[in-house]
Order: structure tokens, then C-alpha cells, then sequence
């Protein structure tokens, strides 16, 4: 008999409101009960805890916004992409939104491999301005920044993490930088340089309002 | 309207800011003012604990959805904030507030707490100071919401009584609608909380406390507790649903953001529970036994699972094992749900094979543990409390549950029980040593786990309307010498022992056995910082001890000495429907080792027959 064939699909969502404000567990935990009222044939994973096959392309930390994130699911019949986008938005809590539905189309690679950057835009009192300053004090040489991971202290170089920047306005800046599996920076990191490079802003960093604006994949080449 | 606005710096400094603010799926969303333009009343249902504690409540889900249904009625939900919140917001100012809209608590037209446990009545209090409502009902304005409760504690609600406006006792669903319509009157012709509390306390089931007189004798004995003005009922007698086939069920269940404890649809089988064990509050308010049927059952699971995405149901009831159509029930969720992922949670079930049958097929590929609770270790004892289960019984269906491959299992028991003597203690430790027999001379192919037998022991609280409501609790040397009498016996690589500590167990049962003059005590220890008594990092047993001196109440007579059978006490305002007659036999039974079967045996005239519903009517005994 032959094996049942599966079909990938890449999802664009938007997340805003509160939804911003749930880890990255919870978010997929979302998304799993959304799809399922949507009535989408998720296929399950077999094993000791079978779990329905969605995967997201890069987590996304507590408190950040994002306008294009990606997620893969896998099902066990082909969609009509305009009636499953239109089901999956009806599905969703409010701040969470599809912005487009696509057949996936990298072959076998897994979507979070693929992952190579991310575009990030930071909102807040002065931060414009602290980042312009902070950059153009630092972009010659090392921006060293300290982190605590697992009980150990490290000092991170951003300079190799970061791909792009620009200064939108005194209140206003964003950056590209390296993400995915390999490399990756995460935005409160880099708030925390422009901190330590600036008390003053320790309040506006805080509160900042943090946007991931879009991933960029390292996509196979087409022939 | 007041709204309190959290903002990001806010959200980013406490643990799980989704905590505070709805979005859920399923939230209603309402304006303030209704299709006529009329002004909605507000309503929010605080529970006093976190959001995951709060969320997970069945009670919750039925009235939010209850309430929500009436068009001019919002209900909302206020829970309260983890303590990095809580410190928050005593420092910026910020008032409690709804998580639905973020509505200032103060706000809202009505604030309806849930008795849930007796150490949750200091969070009560600071939830009241947090939203800036006036604690005590008598120094509540007419510009100040109205304070009501209901829940399982309203059976002795008496220690709180004074911060309430009005108490409904019994099941809510259809004297909240009914209160709803008092409260439109109320607006309608302007009425006074005064006024509006008279009218209040003529709804049955509704116990306005400012309406009754407490008094003492010379030793500082409850005498009696006497309507201040004609017309006021001496007694407020509980309101329970006669066809739960036909009460309200929440179709489009909330569903949270965040892990909650008990994240599933909720399937409530029954109310009520027939076994009569001695010790059990729950078992006498809720009677009498009233079941829905399958049929209902299996359209509200279908209804709640497309509605939610949930991917868990959970079968609710006092003692699932007893519902009449369990096996049923199971096997047609199972043969339904299962290929789509959706797993049963069978909790409280009974110690039989059938059981176990049952567990095997919802476990699917992964077998989580077996929780029992004998309760008493012996014969002698359970007989005693009349938890009728047969120690072969128990063995045998362990027996069964190691052949399926079992070796996680939980068993709750209770230190101090009346009557309890070494032997009985001592025979808790045997059982567990029989089981591990048992598990050793199980046939198996391969390897396997080794066994682990978790005990739990909790200390035996006398509660209101139980037929042990006279005895006293032992005291914290008697707890801790049990104690480490069993635990001196449980010594083995195949067992571990966790108690509950003696402390917290001496204060609940304080605040269960308490009358009016109780409230001062509460409202010192919340003076004096109390705000999560039930959480052990934050419990102080001293600060209890001394709000009880400054209040003159002698808790050690409270707590430790038994009532006399022909005192009054504090809670037959209250009244369960459970005759104390009945209670008086059952208590004089258990001195003498003697058992009842359960109401579906043998009817033991317990009175619950008056409301003529449920099993008392299905058993022919009206």
C-alpha cells in the first residue's frame, strides 16, 4: 500500500496586541488549538508524545512584535489556499493574523535551517538618537556586550552579529542582523549594549516597543 | 471609566504579563452600554488566586458564560496578581483591575467572589484593599460596587460574613439570574444597598449577613444567630439545580494563552455523590446525587471541542467511578476522540478493575500514574468513616493495573481521623509494603521501571455539615508524632512520603469552625501583610496565633475541643438541607465501627430527600 502523501505549506503571520506577550511555547501551543478549529488536517508526529507538525521558523522572545514571522505545518490533503487562509484568520485570537498562505517550496530542508537573518525596529524615547550615538562610537572596532547564559558570563561581539543598521528618526532605529540556527542575536541583547553604552535610556529601553519586521531565508537556488 | 493601562516596561518586568491581560479566545467583548443605550450591568467574578489557579475552575466557566448570556449584563473576570505583580502595583498605584478590558475593580457595579478554601480569605481581603473597595460592608458608600460570594465555603461562611453585602448559598446558576433581576430593580427605582438588600434577602438562597444578630454566652459560646427585622428567614436554605439536563453549560469554553492547571474541556457528569464518607464536606452540601445523561454529554463534548481546539476532556464529578453510564460514556468518547488526538483525564475514579479497564484505554501510548485515596490504612478506621473499600479490593485491582504495565501510583490518606490509634497509622505503611509484593511477583518479559508508591498524608479537619462537624483536631505534637510514625515505617527504596504541614492544617481549621467574631482576626493577619496564605513561602502561623489573641478568640478551644452534640452552631444559618439528626447517627455509627452502604444501597434519611430530585426520587424514596 502506498504511504499517504503530505503536503507542506508555509504560513506569514503578523502578531500585535496581546499576543505579543506569550513565549514562544505558548505561541505554538496557540496556533496548534487555532488550526484546529479551522478544521486544517494537521498530520500528527507518531512516538511516545505525538505532537501536530508545526514548525516555527525562529522563535520569537516574550514582548516582541513581529510583522512576517514564519511557520511550516504539514497535512494529509492538498488546500485551497485562499479558503484556509480565510478559515485559519476566522480561527485565530485577536493580534494574531495570516498575511499569506504558500505551498512550500525548499524540498526537504527543515524551515528553521533555512533561517539566515532577521530585520528588526525599536521604538522609544531617545533610542534613535542613543543608537546613532552608540553605533558610530563603535562601529570600528568590537561592541562588546556581556551575557549571562547558563550560570556563565560571556562577552558577545555584535559587530559580527549585526548585518545593517539605520537611524529612523531620535526616536526611532532598526537593524538587520545574523538569526537562525548558526547565529543568532537577539533584540533585548542589543538593547542591553546600548544601555550599558547609555544609562539614560535604561527606561526607554525598557519600554521599548521592539518589532521584528521580517525573516530572510537562505533559499536553494532555482534552476 | 476607570481603565488601568500596563504598559510594556510593565508586561516586561513580571512573570507571565498574559496573566493580566484576556484576549482569550472565546472572551466576550461587550460596550459599556447595550443596544437601547442602557447602561450594562458590570459584573466580575474574582477569584481569589492566580490566573492559572482561577482559570481552571468549573464554577468560573459556568457563570462567566451564565451571565454573559443576559444582554445587559457584562461579565468579567478579576483574578489575583502573582505577587511580583502585586508589588508592582502597590508601588505605581495601579488599582486591581478586570483582565478582560483591564476595568478598574472599583468599577464594576458588582464584585462576586468565590469561597473556595478558608486560606484564600486573606487574599480576599487584599484584593479588596488593591482595588480600593471598603473591606468591611458597613463602611461600604453607595458609590462602592456590591460585595457578594457564593462557593463551597458558604456552608460556614460565617468568619467573612461582615465583609460580604450578601452571601447566595448553594449552586449559582439560577440564583445569580435572579439576583440579576433585583439588581435591575435596584437601578430602575433607584434604591438604596440598604433597600436594595432587604429586597435582596427575600430571594431564596440569598443571606444578606448585616440582616442577622450574632449572639454569645458568658464563656464566649455561640448562642445563636437571630434576623435583625420580621420577614428575614431564620435560616437560608441552599439552592441546588433539580435537572441538570436542562441547566446552562458553557458551549464556547475560554481558552487561555497560557498553560493553566487544568487546561481541557471540562465534562461535568454529576453533583452531588452518594457514598456518604464521614469526613467529607463536599459529599453532604452537593446532595442529592443528580447525573445527565449521556446523550447531553456527548453533545456538549462535541460542541466544546469544535468550539475550542482543546486537546483534552476531563470527566468532573465527586466520584466519576459511580456515574451510571461511565463504561458508556468512555468507550463512545474514545471510539469518537481518540484518532483525533484528544486525550480523556479520568480523574476520581474508584479502585476496581472496571476502573482500571477504563484508564487503560485512555492512556494510550503513555501511562501516567494511578492516584487512589483510601484515606485510612485499615479496616477498623476506613469503617469508621465509612469509606467503604475493601483492602482485596484494592489489591486486586493493583494486581491488574501491574499486569498492564502500571508502576506509577499516588495514594492519599489522612493523619488524624477520629478514632485513628497506632495500629491503623502503621497499617498504611503495611498496605504499601503488600503492594510492592504484588508488583515483584508480577510476571514481566524485559525490563522494566522500578515500582514507586507515592503516599500523600494530609491532617483530618473537622468540617460544617459533616457527621464529624463535633470532633476536634488533634494537635500539632499528635500531628508531627504520626507523622514520623509513619514515616519511620515507609522507609524503602519503592516509597516516598510527602505530609502537609501542621501549621497550615491548625489555622484552616480555625477559619472552618469560626463564627462572626473571626473576621477581626482576618482582617488583622491581612493588616499585617497576609495575602497568600495558602502558599507556604508566604503562610505565617504566628501572625495567625497573634491575630487571634488581639481578637479574644480562644482558637485552641476552637480548634482542639470537641463541640457538645446540643451546642448551636455558627452555621445552621446555612442550611445544607442535611438534617443534624442524620448527622448526629452517623456520627454515633462511626464510634461504634459501623458502616452505611451509599444512597445507592440503602436510603439513611439524611433529608436531602425534600427537594425530592435526583437519586432520592430515581431510588423510589419519595
Amino acid at each position: 500500500m502506498a504511504e499517504a502523501q503530505n503536503y507542506a505549506y508555509i504560513l506569514t503571520y503578523a502578531r500585535t496586541g496581546v499576543m505579543t506577550w506569550l513565549a514562544h511555547l505558548d505561541t505554538m501551543s496557540c496556533f496548534e488549538r487555532s488550526l484546529k478549529r479551522a478544521g486544517i488536517p494537521l498530520v500528527w508526529s507518531g512516538g511516545f508524545n505525538p505532537r501536530p507538525k508545526i514548525v516555527f521558523a525562529l522563535p520569537i522572545g516574550l514582548g516582541i512584535e513581529c510583522r512576517a514571522d514564519l511557520l511550516e505545518i504539514i497535512v494529509s490533503e492538498p488546500l485551497d489556499l485562499a479558503e484556509a487562509a480565510e478559515k485559519i484568520t476566522a480561527a485565530l485570537p485577536e493580534g494574531l493574523s495570516v498575511l499569506e498562505l504558500r505551498p512550500a517550496d525548499y524540498g526537504n530542508k527543515s524551515l528553521m535551517s533555512l533561517v539566515k537573518a532577521a530585520s528588526y525596529r525599536v521604538e522609544g524615547p531617545g533610542l534613535g538618537l542613543a543608537w546613532q550615538d552608540y553605533y558610530t562610537k563603535h562601529q570600528a572596532g568590537p561592541m562588546l556586550v556581556t551575557r549571562q547564559h547558563k550560570g556563565k558570563v560571556k562577552q558577545v561581539d555584535l559587530a559580527e552579529l549585526l548585518l545593517d543598521q539605520e537611524k529612523l528618526s531620535a526616536d526611532c532605529f532598526r537593524f538587520k542582523c545574523r538569526a537562525g540556527s548558526s547565529a543568532n542575536l537577539r533584540p533585548d541583547l542589543l538593547l542591553s549594549a546600548l544601555v550599558e553604552h547609555e544609562p539614560g535610556v535604561r527606561t526607554a529601553a525598557e519600554g521599548a516597543r521592539i518589532i521584528r519586521e521580517s525573516l530572510e531565508l537562505d533559499l536553494p537556488q532555482a534552476d | 471609566m476607570q481603565k488601568v493601562r500596563l504598559d510594556r516596561r510593565l508586561l516586561r518586568s513580571v512573570e507571565a504579563p498574559a496573566r493580566y491581560l484576556g484576549g482569550e479566545w472565546n472572551m466576550v467583548k461587550k460596550s459599556d452600554r447595550d443596544e437601547r443605550g442602557q447602561e450594562r450591568i458590570h459584573f466580575a467574578f474574582c477569584f481569589p488566586d492566580i490566573y492559572e489557579v482561577g482559570m481552571s475552575n468549573l464554577a468560573l466557566r459556568i457563570i462567566y458564560g451564565l451571565l454573559n448570556n443576559e444582554e445587559d449584563v457584562y461579565c468579567e473576570r478579576i483574578f489575583a496578581p502573582a505577587p511580583d505583580m502585586r508589588l508592582q502595583m502597590l508601588e505605581q498605584n495601579i488599582p486591581l483591575f478586570s483582565v478582560d478590558t483591564q476595568r478598574a475593580a472599583a468599577d464594576f457595579d458588582i464584585l462576586g467572589f468565590t469561597l473556595q478554601y478558608e486560606l484564600s480569605y486573606p487574599t480576599i481581603l487584599d484584593m479588596l484593599s488593591l482595588a480600593g473597595v471598603p473591606i468591611w460592608q458597613k463602611d461600604r458608600k453607595e458609590s462602592d460596587p456590591l460585595v457578594v460570594a457564593g462557593g463551597p465555603c458558604v456552608f460556614n461562611s460565617e468568619p467573612v460574613a461582615d465583609f460580604f453585602d450578601l452571601i447566595m448559598i448553594g449552586e449559582g446558576e439560577e440564583v445569580l439570574l435572579e439576583l440579576m433581576d433585583a439588581y435591575r430593580l435596584k437601578q430602575k427605582q433607584g434604591l438604596s444597598r440598604q433597600e436594595f438588600l432587604r429586597q435582596a434577602a427575600m430571594i431564596p438562597g440569598v443571606y444578606v449577613p448585616s440582616l442577622y444578630e450574632a449572639s454569645y454566652d458568658k464563656n464566649g459560646n455561640f448562642i445563636s444567630l437571630e434576623p435583625r427585622e420580621a420577614g428575614i428567614p431564620r435560616r437560608v436554605r441552599k439552592r441546588i439545580i433539580s435537572d441538570l439536563n436542562q441547566a446552562y453549560v458553557p458551549d464556547k469554553p475560554l481558552v487561555p494563552n497560557i498553560k493553566i492547571v487544568h487546561d481541557r474541556v471540562f465534562l461535568e457528569l454529576f453533583r452531588g455523590c452518594a457514598n456518604g464518607c464521614r469526613f467529607c464536606q463536599a459529599g453532604m452540601i452537593y446532595r442529592p446525587v443528580r447525573e445527565r445523561t449521556v446523550e447531553l454529554l456527548r453533545t456538549q463534548v462535541d460542541q466544546q471541542l469544535a468550539a475550542s481546539g482543546y486537546e483534552e476532556v476531563g470527566l468532573l464529578s465527586l466520584s466519576t467511578g459511580d456515574y451510571s453510564q461511565l463504561h458508556e460514556l468512555c468507550q463512545d468518547l474514545l471510539d469518537s476522540y481518540q484518532s483525533e488526538h484528544v486525550n480523556l483525564s479520568l480523574p476520581s475514579l474508584r479502585l476496581d478493575s472496571v476502573s482500571i479497564d477504563l484508564l487503560d484505554m485512555a492512556s494510550q501510548t503513555r501511562k501516567s500514574g494511578l492516584t487512589f485515596a483510601p484515606e485510612a490504612g485499615s479496616q477498623q478506621l476506613r469503617d469508621g468513616i465509612n469509606k467503604n473499600i475493601l483492602k482485596s479490593d484494592l489489591l486486586q485491582a493493583a494486581k491488574y493495573a501491574f499486569e498492564l504495565g502500571w508502576d506509577r501510583i499516588k495514594l492519599y490518606f489522612m493523619l488524624g481521623l477520629p478514632g485513628e490509634t497506632d495500629e491503623d497509622i502503621t497499617a498504611i505503611a503495611d498496605l504499601c509494603y503488600e503492594l510492592v509484593d504484588l508488583w515483584q511477583a508480577t510476571p514481566h518479559t524485559g525490563k522494566r521501571r522500578r515500582l514507586q508508591i507515592a503516599v500523600s498524608t494530609s491532617f483530618f479537619i473537622p468540617k460544617p455539615w459533616t457527621p464529624f462537624q463535633w470532633e476536634g483536631q488533634i494537635r500539632p505534637e499528635e500531628m508531627q508524632r504520626k507523622q514520623e510514625l509513619l514515616a519511620k515505617h515507609l522507609r524503602s527504596r519503592f516509597m516516598t512520603y510527602q505530609w502537609h504541614d501542621f501549621d497550615s492544617s491548625v489555622i484552616e481549621a480555625a477559619l472552618a469552625k469560626g463564627d462572626r467574631r473571626m473576621a477581626k482576626a482576618i482582617y488583622q493577619v491581612h493588616t499585617k501583610g497576609a495575602f497568600a496564605e495558602g502558599e507556604k513561602r508566604y503562610f505565617s502561623y504566628e501572625r495567625w496565633l497573634e491575630a487571634f489573641r488581639d481578637a479574644n478568640i480562644d482558637w485552641k478551644h476552637l480548634v482542639f475541643d470537641p463541640i457538645p452534640e446540643e451546642a448551636a452552631l455558627p452555621w445552621e444559618v446555612s442550611d445544607a438541607g442535611i438534617k443534624k439528626e442524620f448527622l448526629l447517627r452517623e456520627k454515633h455509627k462511626s464510634e461504634r465501627g459501623e458502616t452505611n452502604p451509599g444512597c445507592l444501597h440503602a436510603c439513611t434519611a439524611c433529608g436531602a430527600a425534600e427537594f425530592a430530585i435526583g437519586i432520592c426520587r430515581e431510588r423510589g424514596v419519595v
